[in-house]
């Protein structure tokens, strides 16, 4: 089998082909182009199949990441879309939850609804809180609505009607009649996209699918185009934000789930590596040139969560847990009206760039910094496709900062780095803490362009076990979209104390009604019946609370109840998240999730075969490197990474070249190189 | 003193100084038990040095910044610190002790250090009911403070890291739900602990005595930040009143006068002389709210993106004279401080707005309109597991406008200044007990005219769906003497309102405190916020922005 990833990203498309007859792996890049076409996905293929020398025709599985979506609802480029709401909500994109963006300013703004005021439509209907019609919808009513819609010409309609998630007959009479009315207006009702309590959320979530929904058909029609005209005859899957794939069916139904895919596949990768290492905690670190994403995985497994908010918008659908902060490589340094030297929130981005940059920016950035202090190669720079002009980088930073600091540049460039460091520690200590664990446990996997930059200095600062570099850390999200199993998931509330009767089947029918939901929506993608697996989950809470708890259920449990090992797994949980338990308190469920995982043809990992153990490293030149200040600059050898044999031991100070990305040893660290290929660097003194 | 400390080295440390405090935000949210800390953020977490000075405090509610100081100076006098011992916490939540209502319990503990004090961790929770008159403790007609719940002097809530037995056994007969208080108090404790831990690696790593160094050089730093954020100010002096409804013990209402004045050597002076004496009831604020909040408004003018430590508030000379309502003399009731906190951060950002305008913007809604009700659901369907009908307490709190400001519209509903309460969701409210919400819209036109327009305050139907119901609640900023004021030219806001609505009676306008109302099946009750201030001049306003205000509706 052979199988074919491509991700893309802001400024490049990776692309990872793995031949799964000859064990042989290639990698490659190409400029992502104008946003939003798929035509450079082609050249990208094209391109990948000739290194490999096979045919379109050869690959099985073709798996997609992309960001339309993402970039639409950033950019505020999505569709005209229109939301139907029940009389009385029609603010409730408006009203949201009445929180601030910034709590010390009156100034600072915030970002529009998705959908303006006057494309948003009430109509007379009224569920109550126990799924009980109050307002029948009248004929007459939907009759006014449609006429309304048609006037208002919306390219996609959102429909979420108040206690929707407990009785969807309103929201089904309406979605079936503009399907007839308005049939080439895509339609997206609350109760599929997000079967869940709290209308405001639930409102936006839906409405958000609305907004990038017209955008990622299109995106997905031409892509189709693309494919077939390369030859390419694999089935396509596209990457989702909870870390599985979906068919482009899928995707189209419900679009949101691909809003936050763009960080879960290294996510999925840093996962599956780390089971090859035998390591059960990590904390990913993908570092670009304007952000960092951190994500934690605790025992092997990365946590799903089920909420996140993409500039101030909740967004109600299940997501890696992938926090991000304002630290890339293009984060411009400056200082504040007290002295102080700071470190974004802006960026220089990829235009103007980084000072070094050609036609760069006169703003220091961290990369800047990078190459001041010898990191960086300014010849060898991405294989030698861009050439770093270290002057400029010197001059932007003692322009900007070590002449007002009255510091030496390289002091200047190092200050950068440390701030950076710090800025990111800070956002990993708050990540450890709210998930209630020790970062000193964990190993920091490092990827991204500048991850393996910056990674040894983040492990020491939070005295981590260590860094590990991946074969492929500027790839590497994209090597993961190849790791993903197709997935479905939702959810419908009930109601039970958990104290259930021993050996009953408390919601049966609840259970094999999400079931069905997700198994036809499997058999739509083709998954045979052998290749599907359903997960379980209670949302569980003590009486009295509100907030509740995911608690995986044993597939025995639905026919056979055993409140005593469910309520003990939940105070298990809740013990572990929230640091305490009350075994005395009653229990109650209050929804039920399933997670349908089919499973498709991939590899089962991307180990390169292991062409050259055993010998020793050469070398291949040395570089001055400054780490600290007081001990200036350093000679480190430096190394290209494709050449170092398994099991070869490198000593710090170093500097390690590849194509998509540069690591930096310091002097204190020892490099070991795993089997599978990566990198573990840790201290001496921890060896 | 700091003079070897290298900026970058102390820059650095300020983030590791957040950091502590962030993670003991962390550690208590995760803990905690109530949905007042999980969702309303009404907690705060800081560490001091040992003269009770901040080093750093986590971004939570703007209503608890800077209280810490002012409490743990006055601790000092009771228990001072060399009688802290390790694994000790103190507790305090008297507000004639420097706190401020007695529903924040604030928590102190010495971090040690080689037998050393180096550093103070502290952590303050609003709990959600601590005793007295009315659930939920706080009463708009208390008249002395012994209505408002469970006292604690400043004492020792943990002796070298053993519970004091005698306060959790106090607790739990005294306050309405025993558990959550002990809960959210476990995570406050667990809060302090982790600064305690934190801090001590700190200074594992730096040493004690540069540790101590790079506290200082960070203070110094936040006192030249906003030393040369006020020497950059367009005007030196303006001093201003404003007017806030009392209702409750007289139909007078209050006035807080505000004197701001930037002084030769960059400081600056807030001075509350002329403001009203204290009245017989519980809006009275108490002396640490009024500088916190003195202190949000002058961070929010001058140093908005800085991190908050002592050094910020160096510059800040505030003056409040005993006797009057925001420095009221014991035993003063104080618990429905919330009111008179966010007029005082309004009127310090009314005298202060001439001085930056930058960063600031026309009168924001302060009407803080909600209300508290409970009684049995008995909605037929409303059934607990043992099939018997709930007894519910219920409370929401809306929104309005905020002010334009030179840069554009104010937004719109929004909880302000001190505050940062979402709104109830329907659909919850719905849940958890026998209400409808017939509606929630935004008021067209409520925001004052200018050319920048405020922005929009909102409006909630309550429709009571069990046979009765008892309601208490309360709001200002509901005549056009106390709504937002507009700027340089602009039109103030709509008022606040509230109004009953009684199942097939005509509309009764409330006034502006409401208690124990007696509602029945079919009543309604609707709350409006006040609309934002206006930002200049109409006249300039860009057509534009009309049309489009036209088009959505924010207009009529």
């Amino acid at each position: 089998m052979k199988y074919l990833a491509a991700d893309v990203g802001g400024t490049f498309t990776d692309l990872v082909l793995y031949d799964g007859t000859t064990g042989r792996h290639y990698v490659d890049k190409v400029p992502s182009g104008r946003r939003g076409t798929a035509e450079p996905i082609g050249d990208g293929i094209k391109q990948i199949l000739e290194q490999a020398g096979l045919d379109a025709g050869d690959i099985d599985l073709f798996v997609h990441g992309f960001t339309v979506s993402t970039n639409a609802l950033l950019m505020g480029t999505g569709a005209k879309a229109a939301l139907v709401t029940t009389k009385g909500f029609r603010d409730v994109l408006e009203v949201r939850n009445q929180l601030r963006p910034k709590l010390y300013s009156v100034t600072t703004n915030r970002r529009d609804p998705v959908i303006p005021r006057n494309r948003v439509f009430e109509i007379d209907e009224r569920v109550d809180s126990f799924g009980n019609v109050l307002v029948p919808l009248e004929e007459a009513e939907i009759d006014r609505l449609v006429e309304d819609l048609k006037k208002a010409d919306p390219a996609a309609i959102a429909v979420c009607l108040t206690f929707a998630h407990l009785n969807h007959e309103h929201e089904k009479l309406v979605a079936e009649r503009l399907k007839q009315e308005m049939p080439n207006i895509p339609v997206y009702v609350s109760h599929v996209v997000n079967p869940q309590i709290e209308e405001w959320p639930r409102a936006n979530t839906t409405s958000i699918a609305a907004y990038v929904g017209p955008i990622v058909n299109g995106y997905i029609s031409q892509l189709e185009e693309t494919l077939e005209k390369v030859g390419l005859k694999a089935s396509l899957q596209i990457m989702r934000s909870d870390g599985g794939v979906g068919t482009p069916h899928a995707s189209r139904d419900n679009p949101a789930h691909t809003l936050l895919s763009g960080p879960a596949g290294g996510v999925v990768a840093a996962a599956q590596l780390i089971g090859q290492l035998n390591i059960k905690d990590a904390i990913t670190f993908d570092m670009g040139g304007t952000s960092a994403d951190f994500s934690a995985i605790v025992d092997g497994e990365a946590r799903v969560i089920d909420e996140r908010s993409v500039s101030g918008h909740p967004l109600r659908l299940p997501a890696l847990d992938v926090e991000t902060i304002s630290a890339g490589g293009g984060s411009i340094g400056w200082i504040d009206m007290g002295g102080a030297l700071r470190v974004g929130p802006d960026s220089a981005g990829s235009v103007p760039g980084p000072a070094c940059y050609p036609n760069g920016g006169d703003e220091p950035t961290v990369t800047d910094a990078a190459v001041v202090l010898g990191m960086l190669d300014p010849d060898t720079y991405l294989g030698g496709r861009i050439k770093l002009n270290m002057d400029a980088a010197r001059k932007a930073i003692n322009d900007k900062i070590a002449s007002t600091m009255g510091i030496s540049v390289e002091e200047a460039a190092l200050g950068i780095v440390r701030i950076a460091t710090a800025s990111m520690a800070q956002g990993i200590r708050a990540l450890c803490v709210e998930r209630g664990v020790d970062p000193r446990r964990f190993w920091l996997i490092a990827f991204g362009g500048a991850g393996p930059l910056f990674s040894g200095f983040l492990a020491r600062d939070l005295e981590m076990q260590g860094t590990i570099a991946p074969s492929h850390p500027g790839v590497f999200a994209a090597e993961g979209l190849l790791m993903s199993d197709i997935r479905h998931a939702t959810q419908t509330p009930i109601r039970m104390l958990a104290d259930g009767p021993r050996g009953t089947a408390p919601f049966a029918e609840e259970a094999e009604k999400l079931r069905e939901t997700t198994a036809a929506l499997l058999e739509g993608d083709g998954i045979p019946k052998e290749k599907r697996k359903f997960r379980f989950l209670a949302g569980m809470r003590y009486v009295g609370q509100f907030h509740r708890l995911s608690v995986p259920l044993e597939s025995g449990w639905l026919t056979d109840w055993d409140a005593e090992a469910v309520k003990a797994r939940f105070h298990e949980n809740h013990l572990a998240i929230h640091g305490h338990s009350a075994p005395e308190t009653p229990v109650e469920l209050v929804s039920l999730h399933v997670e349908a995982l089919g499973e498709i043809d991939r590899p089962s990992n991307l180990a390169t075969s292991a062409a050259n153990s055993g010998g020793i490293p050469v070398p291949n030149g040395t570089r001055q490197v400054m780490f600290d200040a007081s001990e200036g600059f350093v000679t480190a050898s430096t190394y290209e990474r494709a050449k170092l044999p398994i099991g070869a031991k490198i000593h710090g100070p170093a500097i390690i070249n590849q194509l998509d990305s540069t690591i930096v040893v310091a002097p204190d660290e020892l490099v070991s190189v795993e089997s599978e290929g990566s990198l573990k660097i840790m201290q001496e003194a921890a060896q | 003193m700091s003079d070897k400390i290298d900026p970058i080295s102390r820059d650095v440390f300020q983030y590791e100084a957040v950091s502590v405090a962030e993670e003991m935000s962390m550690a208590l949210k995760r803990s905690a038990f109530s949905s007042i800390i999980w969702d309303m953020l009404d907690y705060a977490c800081g560490i001091l040095d040992v003269h009770g000075n901040t080093i750093a405090q986590a971004e939570t509610i703007p209503a608890q910044l800077g209280i810490m100081p002012t409490a743990v100076k006055r601790i000092f006098d009771v228990i001072p610190l060399s009688d802290w011992n390790e694994g000790d916490v103190i507790i305090c939540n008297d507000p004639y002790f420097g706190c401020t209502h007695t529903l924040d319990i604030v928590l102190f503990s010495p971090v040690y250090f080689e037998g050393e004090i180096i550093a103070i961790a502290s952590t303050v929770a609003h709990h959600i009911d601590l005793g007295g008159k009315v659930p939920g403790t706080e009463a708009a007609d208390a008249v002395e403070i012994f209505e408002e719940g469970l006292r604690f002097p400043p004492l020792k809530v943990m002796d070298q890291g053993k519970p004091n037995e005698t306060i959790f056994a106090m607790i739990k007969r005294n306050v309405r739900d025993p558990e959550a208080c002990a809960g959210d108090l476990r995570a406050q404790i667990a809060g302090c602990r982790m600064g305690e831990r934190r801090m001590k690696a700190l200074a594992e790593r730096y040493g004690a005595g540069r540790l101590q160094a790079l506290i200082e050089a960070s203070q110094d730093y936040g006192e030249a930040y906003v030393r040369a954020a006020l020497a950059n100010a367009e005007r030196r002096e303006f001093k201003t009143s404003i007017l806030i409804e009392d209702d409750a013990s007289s139909d007078e209402p209050m006035q807080i006068v505000v004197h701001a004045k930037i002084e030769d050597d960059y400081s600056l002076t807030v001075d509350f002389t002329g403001t009203s004496a204290q009245r017989q009831h519980g809006i009275n604020c108490p002396v640490a709210s009024a500088i916190g909040m003195t202190s949000y408004a002058a961070k929010v003018i001058f140093s908005p993106d800085v991190n908050q430590n002592e050094g910020c508030n160096r510059p800040l000379n505030i003056i409040i004279p005993e006797g009057c309502f925001l420095n009221p003399i014991s035993p003063a009731a104080v618990s429905v401080r919330h009111l008179s906190q966010q007029a005082v951060g309004d009127a310090v950002l009314k005298a202060l707005t001439p001085l930056q305008t930058k960063n600031a913007s026309a009168g924001c809604h302060v009407s803080f309109p909600t209300f508290t009700a409970g009684g049995v659901d008995d909605r037929a369907e409303a059934l607990t597991y043992d099939g018997e009908h709930p007894y519910f307490v219920i409370c929401d709190i809306i929104s309005g406008g905020m002010g334009g400001h030179r840069g554009g519209d104010g937004l719109s509903a929004i909880d302000t200044h001190g505050g940062h309460c979402a709104i109830l969701s329907a659909e919850v409210m719905e849940t958890m007990s026998p209400f409808r919400v017939l509606s929630t819209k935004l008021v067209p036109n409520s925001g004052g005219n200018g050319k920048f327009r405020g922005g929009l305050a909102i409006t909630r139907d309550y429709e009571v769906l069990s046979s009765t119901l008892t309601l208490s609640g309360y709001l200002q900023q509901t005549g056009p003497e106390t709504a937002a004021w507009g700027y340089a030219g602009g039109s103030n806001g709509a008022p606040a309102s509230a109004e009953l609505i009684p199942n097939g009676a005509p509309s009764e306008k409330l006034k502006s405190k409401f208690v124990g109302l007696k509602m029945r099946k079919g009543d309604v009750i609707r709350l409006t916020g006040c609309g934002g201030g206006g930002w200049g001049d109409v006249a300039q306003r860009d057509p534009d922005l009309v049309a489009s205000d036209r088009a959505a509706g924010f207009i009529e």
